[in-house]
Formats: C-alpha cells, structure tokens, sequence
C-alpha cells in the first residue's frame, strides 16, 4: 500500500504538569504539527514515577482534549425546569453574552448578599481546588465557600493530619521505609496524593525489602499489592488501632518516651475533669522530675519530664496525659477488638509487635551530615480509614501509633507533604514552614480555605447572617449541613436566615458525589442561578445549570497555581526540591478559555480586581509576589505567572524560562522534609482541646434542641461504632464501600476511550465485588445483576463479579462511577452509581468533624432482570 | 447455560475459548476444512471407483469450497500465493502445496478421463490419490499442531479428520452412485469400516484429551457435559454416529444395498451432519490455558 | 544478543499505563491491546493473593507464531525480537490461533472504528494513521518497539538504557517494574534480575522459551 508522503513540520515535547488527578505529576508531551500525541513522565523530574513513568490515566489526557463531548462554548439553559432527568436544551451563546448575564446576576448579589453566593470546586481534578477560584475569587467576593464533593473526601483526616503534621495528609516515607502499614489509602498503589511519585519509592523500597500490610476490606490495590492483606471491616480501623496501641504500651512497653516527651503532648499535666493544669499564663505544664515540680511546656531547659504518676501542680491533683492514655488503652485488648473488626487478636498482636520492633526506637541515621532519627515504620491512613462517622478518632487512633514509636518527620517514618521549605537558595522562596503555637503545639503557615494556620482551631461560633454552619463546625474541612436533609432543620432553629442562592462552580459533580445526594439535588434546585465552569457538561450541569462556561483543560492551560496550593505539588522526603510550570501543549480550542483569564474579567467587572490583585500578592500567605502587582492594575494571566515566577527564582526564571525548562529544581537540605527534631513544638495524643470545643459547641447547639453524640468530644482517643453499625435490622447484614478505582479520576475520566477499554479488562471498575461465599449463600452467580438496599430503600443495581479477596461480609464498587448522564454517553451507565447508598444526616456524620459516613448497611439480591 | 465462557474480564486469566476460526467470519476455516476433506475424500474414492462425476464434485467441493471458504477468509487474499513461502515448519504452507496440486492433479485427471484419452492413468490416478490423501489429512494436522490448545494438540486429531472425511467423501460417492443407479456394494464395504473406526475414534480421542491437562479436561468437559452437550448429543452421538450406525447395521444384517435408498440417502445425511457437528465441537471447545 | 524485559511483579501496581503507553505510541485503534493486564487471584479467603499480571508478547524463541506463519510474515530476529512484515502478511490467523500466550490480534473492522463512534476522527487518530500506518487484513502483535530501538541504535543510544531507544512501556511505568535489555549480556540489569530475584517465564511448559521474564514476591 503505498502511503501519502506526511511531512513533518513541527515534533517536539513540551513539559508541564498532568491534572487527571490531584496529583499533579511532571509529564512530557509529544506534539507533532500541533497535536499533543503522547504523554509521558517527565523524565527529568522527580514528580513522577521511576524514569519518567506516569499512569494510565495520564495518556487519556489527550484524548480529553479532542473529546467531541466537551463544552466547547458558552451554554445557557433554556429548559426552566430543573431536576434530574430534564433536559437542559443548552443553547450556544457568545461569552459576552454570557459574562454579561453572570456580572448582572452576580452584581445584584454582591452589592447586598455577597454570602448568598456559594463558590465550589473539585479536588480531584487539575481544576486546582478552591484555588485561584474559590479561596481568592470567592472571598473577595465575599461568597461562602463550599466543598460539597468532598463533604466525604477525607474530610476526618485533614483536620487532624493538619494540626500533627502540619499537612493535608500522611504517608509513609518511603524511600527510607522497611515497615509501612495502610488503614485504608491507597498511597503508591492507586489513590491518594502524589500517587504516581510515591509508587516509584515505594516500589524501590519494596525491591529492598520493604515491608507493607494492608488493613483494607478487599484485596485489590492496596490490599492486592501489599506484602500482607488483612481483611478489616470497614470503620472498625479504630479497634484494630486501639488495641495494637495497648499492646505496644501496655504488653510489649515499646514506645519512644523521648519523643513523647518533647514532641507530643504526652507529658501536659492533666486534672481528673480531663482539663491541663495551665500556667499564670494559661499554658499547659508538664513535671519535671529532675527539679520535682510542674514547669511550663515552653521552658528553655525541659530536663526530664514525668510521663507518668501522679501529682500535685498549681494546687491540682493531676497526672500526665500519657498516665491517662496508657490506663485508658488497656480496655482495648486485641481480643476486644476481634469480634468488631474480624481481624484476629493474634494478627493484631503479631502485627503491633513487628511494627514496635522495626520501629527501632532510639537508633539514629546521618543523612547529608545531619544525625536524625531513625523510625523506618509507620502507618498511613487516608479517605478509606477515616471516611466514617467515627473518623476523627479514627485518624487520631491510626496517628497514635505513629507517635507512640517517635516517628513522624522523621526519615522512614510516617511524613506529612512538603510542610517546611528554605526556599530556592539564590532567592530564599518559597520559604515556609512549621511553628510552635499556642499550648505549645504545631501550626503551619498556610492551610486550606486560605486559612493561615492548622492550630488552633477557630472558636465554635455561631453566625446567622451566612448561609452555612461552618464557623460552628470548625473542625471540619467541609461543612456538609448546607447540602444535606438537615439545613431546613437546623437552620431554621440555629435562626439562620440567610440561604444559599447562587452557585458558582469551577469542576465538580455534587449530584454524583454527595452523600445524600438527593439532599443535594433539593439544595441545587432551590438556587436561583448556577454557573458550572466545566470541561463537560455532566449530572449536576445537565440537571440544574443555567449557564455552563467552556474551560480549557490542563493541556490547554497556563498555570503556577498547582506548584502552590498547601504545598502539595513538591516532591516528597529527601527527593530534590522543584517546581513546575504547566503549560498550554495546544492552544485552547474552540470557544474554551481557562478559567484563570475569566475569574480576572469577572474580578474587573464586579470591581473587585484591586482586592484579587492584593490577595494574590500574598497568595499563599509566605511566599506571594513580590514587587507586588499593582492592585488597580490589570494584569494578563501570563503576566501574572511570570510576577510570580521571577519574585520567586529571580529575574532570569521568568516565565519564558519556565516555558522552555519546565521547572526549577534545587537541593533540599534533611531539616526540610525531617523538621520535627528541629521545631520546638508538639503533636497532639491528647485531645483536650475538645473539651472546649465541646462546650461552645454545645452552647449553640444544645440550647435549640440539636443533640450530638457528645461522647466522641472526649480527649482520650476512643473507640465509637461507624454509623453503619449502628443499625440493628438484621435483614441488612452486609456493608457496603467504595474504593478508588487507579483507571479514573474523579466522575469525568469516565467518559475517556482509553480508560474505558481497559476497564473492560478489570471487573473491578464496572462491577459491584462480593466474596464468593457470600454469593453463594444467595444463589448468586458472577455476572448477575444484583440490587444493593440501604436501610431507607434507596436502591442500586450493578452486576457483581465474584472474588475470594473480599471481606464475606462487605460488597464494594468503586467511587465515582454509575454516570447516567447523556452529555458523557461512553461514560454512561457502565458501573454501580455507588454513593446513592450513602445518607448524610447527623446519624451518619462524625459527630467532632462532620465526616460524612461513606460506608452503608446494606440488604443485597439478585436483580429481577438478571443479565 | 446463558453466561459466556469467560467474560472480557476473565480472558486468559481463566481458560480462555478459541474464537479466531469458528468465531463470526472464522467459521469459514471450520466449513474450509470439513469441504476440503471430504472433497479429498470423495476424490479418493472416485478414483477407486473410477466415478467421474464423484471426482468431478470431489475437485469442487475441495477446491471452489474448501479453498474458496479458506480464501475468503484470508485477509489479503490476493497476496494467498505466498502462503507457500514456509512449507519447513508450517502445515498451511504444506496445505497449500498439497491443495495446489491436488487440484492441478485431479484436473488433468478429470480432463483426461472426461476426454477418455488413451492412456494408463494408474500412475496419475496414483498421484493424485496421494495428494487426495494429503489433503484430508493436512487439516486435521494443521490443528493438532496447535500446542496451545490441548484439546487439538493430539496425534488423534488427524485421524479423527482423515477418518471424517473419508467417510464423508465414501458417503457422498454413496449417494451419488445411488442417484445415478450405478452400484454400491463395495463403497458401502468402505464404509463398514470406516464408520465404525471413526465412532471408535470419537470416545478415544475425548478420554486421551480428557486426562492430557486440566485445560483439555475443561474443554472434553464443555462437550460431554457443558456448552456443547446438545450438539455433542444430537448432531455427533444421534445424527452422526447412532442413526448411520443403525443403518449400517441393518444394511449388514439385511445385505448390502437392501436398505430403501432414501433411508441410506437420509443416513448420508445424517452422517455429514454429524462430521460438520464434530468437527464444530471440536473448534468450539478448544481452551487456552490461563496465564494465572 | 537477544533482547528481552523483566517485569518485576512486587513493583507493578496494576496502572494499566504500559497498556495505555503503548496504544498511544503505536496509535493502536479501538479494541486493539498489545500489552495488557490480566486480573485475578489465587488462594482463599483470607489467604487471598491478588494477581495483577502485565503481559506482552514473550518473542519467544521457540516461537510457534513464527513456525505455523505460512507466509514468513512472522519473523524471528538474530536479535529475538519477533515481529510481523505486515507487506507478507496475508491474514491467515494460524498465529493467532497458534500464540499460547494469545497475544496476537487480526486486524478486521477496528481501524475503521473511531475511540468517539460517530464522531469521526480526532486528530490523533487522523496523524496517527500517517505516523503509524497499520494494514486492514493483516496480524498485529507487540513488536518489543523495534523501530525505537532500531532508530535507537542507528544513533549509537543503547536500548533499556537510553529513553528514546527503549520501549514506550518501559519508559511509562510508574513503578520502574518494566526492565528491558540484552538477555545475553550476563551483567545486564535483566539478567542480574533474573538471576538474583530467581526470575521465571511464563509458563514455561508451553517450551516458547520466552523472552520476557518475571520476577514475584
Ligand atoms: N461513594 C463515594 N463518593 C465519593 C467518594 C468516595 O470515595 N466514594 N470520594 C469523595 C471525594 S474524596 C471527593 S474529593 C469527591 C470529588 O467530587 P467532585 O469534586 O465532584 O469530583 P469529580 O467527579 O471528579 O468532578 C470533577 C468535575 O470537574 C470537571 N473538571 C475536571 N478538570 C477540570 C478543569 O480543568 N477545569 C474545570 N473547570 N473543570 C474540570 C470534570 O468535568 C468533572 O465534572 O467525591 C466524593 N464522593
Ligand atoms: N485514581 C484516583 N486517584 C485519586 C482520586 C481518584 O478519583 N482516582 N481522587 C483523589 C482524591 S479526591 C482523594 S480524597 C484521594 C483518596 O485517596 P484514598 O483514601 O487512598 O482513596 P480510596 O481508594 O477511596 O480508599 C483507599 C483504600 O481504603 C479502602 N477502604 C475503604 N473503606 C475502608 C475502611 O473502612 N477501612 C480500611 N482500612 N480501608 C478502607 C479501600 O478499599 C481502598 O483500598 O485520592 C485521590 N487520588
Ligand atoms: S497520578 Fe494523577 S497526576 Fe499523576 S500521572 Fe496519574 S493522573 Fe496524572
Ligand atoms: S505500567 Fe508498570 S506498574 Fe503500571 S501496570 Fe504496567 S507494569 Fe504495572
Ligand atoms: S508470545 Fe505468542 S506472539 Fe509472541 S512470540 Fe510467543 S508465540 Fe509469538
Ligand atoms: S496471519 Fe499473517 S503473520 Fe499470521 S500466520 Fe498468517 S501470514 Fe503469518
Ligand atoms: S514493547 Fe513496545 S510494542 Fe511491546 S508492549 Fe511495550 S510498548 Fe508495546
Ligand atoms: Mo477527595
């Protein structure tokens, strides 16, 4: 066959950044006469697997770009009714036309109600969460922030992984790791932050003889590639940490007492009513022995300190925290813990004893002329552990173990993201780091939501002008209340008058992704106007948009933004320090424009450009720009990046620069990733601050007839059943969950060819799992269609595949699947729509953080119209 | 039984069913081989009996059919002349061969018999019975050279394939000589044998794959008890072996030829009915073995 | 000198990206693997093993593809690699039929198929049918990218070492889990592997003798 000569004209790679998941990995793309043609790791970066690699989802984000179901231009709804199964009739109109219509309909709101405008985005996509969007945007605005999809994201972990690690999240380091163990993260294996980075650790760690065990419920990822598998039922990680806690304080004594000393809140001298023995200033105080008196935790010369006995302080009969941990733990044997989560006594006391006995307490490691600690052990716990009702002391009790064996910032052991930077040497940017705080524990200078510190906590307050409960609800990342059954109800005795009325959405699908999703859909329906800046139009557009704005996706975009934002984007441990630029491979086709241009024609026109300008100069809190921009000055997106760029890395690292290198990278020096020797501040084991958190709580609460279970607001990290155990109809005798699926990114890679071919080769993705026994009990069959009931009847059908790797009494699907929407048809209707099956009320929230329950008792039979 | 074998999912990690040549446009190899051996078959004893029109037909339901069905099937069917590049190691380039001059053999002797030439045609007769031979057998070979696939990987394949389509080829002599009037007695002493021979064959063959490997196994398994039982039963056990046998039988008790013809004709029948079904069985069933 | 790859199954972590690696850079159209993943497990409950198996055509040395080809379309390198001229193919399928492994694929309809059925061609797929021309009628398989590594080695680059003379799908994997290499060269990293994690084919009672090899737990 003879072939047309095909000329060549431009082949080149260009790098940037991938965005089909938050992780955010430097990749390389092929361009061949302006068509992005393959992706690639970066093979110059450490932000991606070994040599360069990347996962599979990263090469599908070509084909995201030529996806003919894209929105390629501004749409207005013309359909007036809104709900879910109407038909939007979007119409293409031009983006003035569009832009004119949201500055009119925004412009009404923020000269009264600012609040009245809801701002929301998506974490788990290169939208770059609450960003640009939604923190800057959003808050000069003066709208109310929302994260509805991650209402269940790992809400219960952050709060605390914040204020011990200063870090949105946890994982073991790797690269000096021999014993990591996950209570539900999928951290190097599928899911998680920095996915693809950590993979190629961990797997060099593993060639070396790392050794990893999977407390999970089923045997597919992290369970599947883990050294050890262990079935758990899922909420039931508390149990299992508890009493491994109590066997290595109590029946083996292996715990790292200076580090309990000096970096924990072990020693804090606490009163029989759970309260410190504070100071003339209010400071907590510890017992010195050498000198046998109470001194205060800030003092320079700490000598030794009490962890145990009891004594006389400020007038106050007391005991040290860690007295009350350790007599606290010795109800939560393994044979307690056995019958909750199936796993057997002598696994968990086999389990704790290798992790005390690898920790190897006291040894030392020099690493570039530093003398550290050593702990090559930990244990990892993200959305899978803690999403539960009991999730808060799930993490806690998961980070206890860590504490207990002195490991945390420390090399091998259990570390939080980039927290601590010196900065680019010849410029000393971006420097940031953590710090000691009030009660002497740790903060970090910047956290979500724009919020400067990770400790302490805001004060429970109530405020009846906002149409949110947040500032109640301080320790929780994503407020749920507004979206669920429980708003009226609350709201109205709360006297909250004020109500959510329109929405500004950059990404997400909060109707595929809530619990309680028909709760949202109520929420959504009741809005007066919902602008969804979006790369498709799915569930949530298609059902309650009035006008949807075509963004370019990160192929097509130019941003600084994701090497920003809580200090994610950076490579982990003692990796080199970079970062990276991600850039248009292809200019935006169509009508799309990337939303960074739009919200700085939106700030324009609204007028508040001088205040945006302003926010971003000190954007995120440290390490802003400097000179900084003119606030009444506006400025192209390019010449805002480049501000950036060069106040950072100098004049020469321009954006231009950037553009051809793609990113900066520079040596980190051990105090970075392993700061915890170096910070004279403290994690927390005891939780005393609820104690206060309770009381104001309650004082806003109690007094209008809203009864939580208090018993959770205890200091002493305890056990408490899951909501889903709570049921008691036996007729429900399973529990459902979801996991990750590592071939999808959030709702809308579901729609994407490739991904969708190979998920033809995993049952995993399209398929409820249950364990071969459990079917056979019901006469089930691989392949059939089955139907999972929760308790209120709400219905899922899916086919089933059947597995060994399960737990018996569980059935799982992946998250984020079960599309019905007609906008993504090659992502409709291939899996279980799984989240249907969650509830979010108060029954279902973790009473301290408001993690939503994202496991469910459930009924399971075969489907009527088998096959 | 309405779930497949193995769903997409399940492909090579359970054993995994051959589809390439009885799946959709594969089953033209399935029909390929049937016609080209019978077609063989019906050449050889035409030969034997010296029956033009059985040659005649022989040479076209081999070639017109049988390669035809093969060359339809082809992906570049224009480029089929080079399927004869490796006749070193594989048997379809031996087939061709054989094909190949099976036909230009069987076409000169159909010439010269039709011309009635005056010439000792023994020795082309010969040859062209040898190629008749080669013909019949290469497909069956074709198959049990196939390691991968335990259920063909067998010496007894072939014999079962040669068997078929001799018997076939004597059944279809059978019926045309009957049609045309002429004698039969001894093509049905040919058949004699090689019906039973071949029901003899069938069990041996399933048994041997049965205990060869735990994937042939599976495969005897879906004949003798799964997805292809009905078509084991009706078309190779009922169709194929018990209503030929019984005619058979009663031809022997009864004499040679007493049967009414229609009953022998619809034994034909029956009889290649149950050649096409066995042989379809024996596509069908065929496993992988799993790579887990 | 007989190229071949080890894939290390402690490191693999199922991310289907060698999968995707190799569709995008042989602009493979719909339905057409030449790596895959099988998925599976062994043992019972709670002793479950999760199976997560990448594989790929083994080039095999005793290649049965290769002997059935009546067409000597199916070649077997000095080099080991074994790979199809798809100008001598005639789209037989004995090869198919033939690779215990089942790694080969008959290219029928799937090159006019479109990744958004009805929606044309994207443009990938249009530069892809110019930068990788692919023939209707003829059997395709995992060449082991012998036009990097040929292109690779014209250049003096060493293929497994250098990233543009390797395999798409090495270069891809996360999990550094994909070796490649000359199998004869004793100090090569996949022999090394081989030799000290106690590497093994796949199943090796098939006798293909494969080149790719795998190292477990
Ligand atoms: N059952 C169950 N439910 C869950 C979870 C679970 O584990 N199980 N997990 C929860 C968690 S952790 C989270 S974080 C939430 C996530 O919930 P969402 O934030 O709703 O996540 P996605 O479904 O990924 O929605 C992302 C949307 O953003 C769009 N998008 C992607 N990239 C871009 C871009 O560059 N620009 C713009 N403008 N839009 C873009 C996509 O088209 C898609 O519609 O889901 C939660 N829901
Ligand atoms: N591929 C992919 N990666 C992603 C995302 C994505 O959509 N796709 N989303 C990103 C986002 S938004 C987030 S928040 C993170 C989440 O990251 P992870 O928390 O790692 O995500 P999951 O897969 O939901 O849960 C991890 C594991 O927990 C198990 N699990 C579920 N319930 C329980 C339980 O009760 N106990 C225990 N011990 N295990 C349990 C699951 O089986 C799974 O193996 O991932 C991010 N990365
Ligand atoms: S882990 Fe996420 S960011 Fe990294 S390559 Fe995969 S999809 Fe892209
Ligand atoms: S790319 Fe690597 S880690 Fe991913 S599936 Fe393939 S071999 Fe395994
Ligand atoms: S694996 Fe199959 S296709 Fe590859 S060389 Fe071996 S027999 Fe041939
Ligand atoms: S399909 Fe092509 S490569 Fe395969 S055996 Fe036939 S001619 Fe050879
Ligand atoms: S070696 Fe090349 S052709 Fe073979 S599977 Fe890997 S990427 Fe594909
Ligand atoms: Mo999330």
């Amino acid at each position: 066959m003879e072939q047309k000569p095909f000329e060549i004209i431009e082949d080149k790679w260009v790098p940037t950044t991938c965005g089909m998941c938050y992780g955010m990995c430097a990749i390389r793309v092929r361009v061949v006469n302006g068509v992005p043609i393959e992706v690639e790791g970066n093979p110059e970066s450490v932000m991606a697997g070994s040599n360069g690699g990347i996962c599979g989802k990263a090469h599908a984000a070509i084909q995201m770009v030529y996806d003919p179901y894209r929105v390629n231009y501004p749409l207005r709804r013309t359909n007036p009714k809104k709900g879910i199964g109407e038909d939007p009739k979007w119409k293409r109109i031009s983006w003035e036309e569009a832009i004119d219509e949201i500055v009119e309909r925004l412009g009404k709101f923020h000269e009264k109600h600012p609040e009245e405008v809801g701002f929301m985005s998506s974490p788990p996509t290169g939208a770059d969460p609450a960003c640009l969007f939604a923190t800057l945007l959003g808050r000069k605005f003066g709208g109310t922030m929302l994260m509805p999809g991650p209402t269940q994201c790992a809400n219960a972990s952050h709060e605390p992984a914040g204020m011990n690690h200063c870090s949105w999240s946890v994982t073991p380091d790797f690269r000096y790791a021999n014993y990591a163990i996950f209570f539900g993260a999928g951290k190097g294996i599928s899911s998680g932050h920095s996915m693809v980075m950590l993979a190629g650790l961990r797997a060099d760690a593993t060639a070396r003889g790392l050794k990893t065990v999977a407390f999970d419920p089923v045997c597919h990822q992290q369970g599947g590639k883990s050294t050890e598998w262990i079935p758990v039922l899922p909420g039931t990680d508390l149990a299992v940490a508890l009493s491994m806690a109590n066997v290595l304080v109590n029946e083996l004594g292996i715990y790292d007492r200076e580090y309990l000393e000096r970096k924990t809140n072990a020693p804090y001298l606490v009163k029989n009513d759970g309260t410190y023995v504070r100071d003339e200033r209010g400071e907590p105080t510890l017992w010195n022995i050498d000198e046998n008196k109470p001194q205060p935790w800030d003092r320079p010369n700490l000598g030794n300190t009490s962890l145990e006995g009891e004594y006389e302080a400020f007038g106050e009969k007391c005991r040290p925290a860690f007295s009350f941990i350790k007599e606290h733990l010795k109800q939560y044997t393994p044979e307690w813990a056995e019958p909750i989560s199936t796993v057997p006594a002598t696994t968990i006391r086999r389990i704790a004893k290798e992790y005390g006995e690898n920790a190897r307490i006291g040894s030392t490691i020099e690493i570039d002329g530093v003398i550290l600690p050593y702990r090559p052990v930990s244990c990892a716990i993200f959305r899978g552990g803690s999403g539960h009702s009991n999730g808060f002391h799930t993490f806690m009790a998961v980070d206890l173990l860590n504490h207990l064996v002195g490991n945390c910032e420390v090399p091998g052991g259990c570390i939080g993201w980039v927290t601590r930077s010196f900065g680019y040497p010849q410029t000393g940017m971006p420097a940031f780091g953590p710090a000691p705080s009030k009660e002497g524990f740790l903060t970090s200078s910047s956290w979500h939501r724009g919020l400067p510190a990770t400790w302490p906590h805001p004060e429970p307050k109530l405020n009846t002008g906002v149409p949110t409960v947040a500032s109640v609800f301080t320790l929780s990342t994503a407020e749920p209340v507004l979206v669920s059954e429980e708003r009226e109800n609350l709201f109205s005795k709360l006297g909250i008058t004020s109500r959510m009325k329109a929405l500004m959405m950059e990404g997400a699908n909060p109707l595929m992704n809530t619990a309680g999703h028909q709760a949202m859909a109520e929420f959504l329906g009741g809005l007066e106007f919902i602008v969804h800046y979006q790369l498709y139009c799915n569930e949530t557009s298609d059902a309650f948009a009035d006008i949807v704005l075509p963004d370019a996706s990160t192929l097509e975009t130019l941003d600084i933004l994701q090497s920003e934002l809580y200090h994610f984007h950076y490579p982990m441990g003692m990796l080199p320090m970079e970062y990276h630029l991600r850039q248009p491979v292809v200019q935006p086709l169509h009508e799309r424009r990337p939303i960074r241009e739009f919200v700085l024609d939106l700030a324009e026109r609204l007028g508040i450009l001088p205040q945006l300008n302003e926010a971003l100069n000190s954007y995120p809190v440290s390490t802003g720009c400097n000179p900084p921009l003119d606030p009444e000055k506006k400025y192209t997106w390019e010449e805002i990046c480049d501000a950036f760029l060069t106040s950072k890395f100098g004049s020469e690292h321009d954006l231009e620069w950037f553009k051809d290198h793609g990113f900066i990278r520079w040596k980190k020096r051990p105090e970075e990733p392993y700061w915890k020797p170096f910070i004279n501040a403290r994690s927390c084991i005891y939780m005393e601050f609820l104690i206060d958190q309770e009381k104001m709580t309650k004082a806003i609460l109690e007094p209008v007839g809203i009864e939580l279970d208090w018993t959770q607001y205890t200091p002493l990290i305890s056990y408490f059943d899951a909501a889903s155990y709570k049921v008691k109809d036996t007729e429900f005798d399973l529990i459902a969950f979801s996991y990750r699926d590592v071939l999808f990114g959030g709702t809308h890679s579901q729609g994407l060819p490739w991904l969708r071919e190979c998920a033809k080769m995993s049952p995993h993705s399209e398929m409820f799992c249950i364990n071969i026994d459990t079917a056979k009990n019901r006469g089930i069959q691989e392949g059939d269609m089955i139907c999972v009931e929760n308790e209120r009847g709400k219905k899922v059908k899916g086919k089933v595949h059947l597995v060994e790797g399960i737990h018996p009494q569980c059935v799982a699907s992946t998250s984020h699947a079960g599309k019905w929407s007609d906008s993504q048809p090659l992502g409709k209707g291939k899996a279980p729509f799984f989240t249907a099956l969650l509830e979010s009320n108060f029954d279902n929230w973790c009473p301290v953080g408001l993690n939503p329950e994202t496991s469910a008792r459930v009924k399971l039979y075969k489907a009527e119209d088998t096959k | 039984m309405t779930r497949p074998i193995v769903m997409p999912y399940e492909w090579m990690s359970k054993p995994t069913p051959h589809e390439e040549w009885i799946s959709g446009e594969g089953k033209l190899i399935w029909l390929a081989l049937f016609f080209m051996e019978v077609g063989a078959g019906l050449c050889f004893f035409s030969i034997i009996f010296d029956n033009l029109l059985g040659m005649l037909s022989g040479w076209f339901i081999a070639l017109a059919l049988g390669g035809g069905s093969f060359l339809v099937h082809m992906g570049k069917p224009l480029k089929a002349y080079r399927a004869i590049m490796r006749p070193q190691t594989s048997w379809i380039s031996r087939g061709v061969i054989f094909i190949s001059l099976f036909g230009v053999f069987g076409a000169i002797y159909i010439i010269l018999s039709y011309r009635g030439v005056d010439l000792n045609l023994l020795p082309l007769q010969i040859i062209t019975g040898v190629f008749c031979f080669l013909v019949a057998l290469y497909g069956g070979v074709v198959l049990s050279y196939v390691r991968a696939l335990p259920l063909w990987n067998t010496g007894l394949l072939p014999m079962i394939y040669i068997t078929a389509g001799f018997w076939g080829g004597a059944e279809v002599l059978l019926g045309i000589s009957l049609l045309m009037g002429s004698s039969v007695e001894s093509i049905e002493l040919w058949i004699r044998v090689l019906l039973p021979f071949f029901a003899l064959l069938v069990p041996l063959y399933l048994m041997s794959v049965r205990y060869s490997s735990e994937t042939g196994s599976l495969s005897v398994r879906r004949i003798l008890a799964g997805d292809l039982c009905p078509h084991f039963y009706v078309g190779v056990v009922c169709l194929g072996l018990v209503i030929p046998l019984i005619v058979l039988a009663y031809s022997i008790w009864a004499g040679v030829g007493a049967a009414p013809h229609a009953i022998i004709l619809f034994a034909i029948i029956c009889g290649l009915l149950g050649d096409l079904t066995m042989r379809y069985c024996i596509m069908k069933a065929s496993l992988y073995t799993p790579l887990i | 000198m007989r190229w071949g790859m080890v894939i290390d199954l402690t490191r693999c972590i199922g991310c289907f990206s060698c999968v995707l690696a190799c569709k995008q850079t042989h602009f493979l159209p719909p339905g057409v693997f030449w790596p895959r993943i099988v998925i599976g497990e062994t043992g019972k409950y709670p002793a479950t093993q999760k199976q997560l198996l990448p594989v790929l055509c083994n080039h095999c040395s005793d290649a049965p593809c290769q002997q059935v080809c009546p067409t000597e379309a199916t070649q077997v390198r000095e080099d080991g690699i074994v790979w199809v001229d798809h100008d001598k193919c005639i789209g037989c399928r004995y090869c198919v039929v033939a690779c215990p492994y089942q790694h080969r694929t008959y290219l029928d309809d799937q090159l006019d198929k479109e990744y958004f059925p009805g929606k044309g061609l994207t443009p990938i797929e249009e530069i892809g049918r110019k930068l990788y021309p692919l023939q209707k009628g003829t059997t395709v398989k995992c060449n082991f990218c012998i036009e990097r590594i040929d292109e690779g080695l014209k250049n003096g680059l060493s293929p497994g070492v250098d990233r543009e003379a390797t395999p798409a799908c090495v270069n891809n994997c996360p999990a550094g889990a994909r070796v490649f290499g000359d199998l004869d060269d004793p100090m090569g990293e996949p022999s090394m592997l081989i030799r000290e994690r106690k590497g093994s084919q796949l199943r090796p009672e098939f006798l293909t003798d494969p080149s790719v090899w795998y190292v477990r737990y």
